[in-house]
């Protein structure tokens, strides 16, 4: 019902892309052992603190790369990445409120340089917002 | 296989696909393994749009139902890798938690590479 609801308000397309197509990639070729020894990375990972969702992902993070952060993504600031590689922007799920979707802020400018995930819909408004081609609409 | 999502009908070329539709699992599902659609929601993007900037990717389309057939659940535009599936890592299927972990060292190769469409 919920997902009828934000297509309908909002014109933006929630979806749970729960299975891909088959159409390997060669760019992400190359495979992870995931029994292998940490992968030698830097991950800083942004979601909603104290959630199981950021628990499960950081738990998970720490099993595979040699070092892992975490924080807010209400209070992300894009000078807080350095020192490491990779930052992950991620959260809980969205709120509608009053025909608006809700989240953090994640302030991103267009002269953020850093190797970025975004993950979800959380993600795909973060590129939204900075107007790339990976987000919404 | 999987059935042909309603919505894949109203695009272009979308009336002539099969019924079903074979997928690669990235992630589990509702606990019964029934229903689909289990919040926190995924996204896609509309597979033309990285043809609309430089130094853009699709690395996997994902099946979807609001849009089309093709539309893009994993993809990159300069430093930005936009992960569209919706689990967290304990709810991802095996070769899932192996895609991400590889989208995540595929994004690290690109520092300093800004996003050709921020404004």
């Amino acid at each position: 019902m919920r997902m009828a609801a934000l297509t309908r308000w909002i014109g933006f397309y929630l979806i749970l892309a729960a299975g891909a197509v088959f159409v390997p990639s060669t760019s992400v070729a190359g495979g992870v052992d995931t029994a292998s020894p940490k992968i030698d990375l830097r991950v800083i990972y942004y979601g909603h603190p104290q959630s199981s969702r950021a628990r499960d992902f950081v738990g998970f993070l720490e099993k595979h790369f040699s070092k892992v952060g975490q924080g807010d993504l209400d209070t992300f600031r894009e000078s807080e990445g350095a020192g490491y590689d990779v930052t992950i922007l991620d959260y809980d799920e969205v709120k509608v409120v009053t025909n608006y979707i809700q989240m953090p802020k994640a302030i991103v400018s267009k002269q953020y340089r850093r190797p970025t995930v975004t993950i979800g819909a959380t993600g795909a408004l973060v590129c939204e917002r900075l107007g790339l081609k990976t987000g919404y609409l | 296989m999987w059935e042909t999502p309603s919505s894949y009908r109203r695009y272009p070329g979308g009336d002539h696909l099969p019924d079903k539709l074979k997928v690669w699992r990235v992630q589990r599902q509702a606990q019964d393994g029934k229903a689909r659609m289990v919040p926190p929601y995924g996204a896609v993007a509309k597979p033309w749009k990285p043809s609309e900037a430089p130094d853009t990717e699709i690395l996997v389309a994902g099946y979807n139902t609001g849009k089309m057939d093709g539309a893009v659940a994993v993809g990159r535009e300069g430093n930005f890798l936009q992960w569209g599936f919706s689990a967290p890592p304990s709810k991802m299927t095996e070769a899932g938690r192996v895609f991400f972990l590889n989208s995540v060292c595929y994004i690290a190769k690109f520092p300093g590479k800004g996003p050709a469409s921020a404004k």
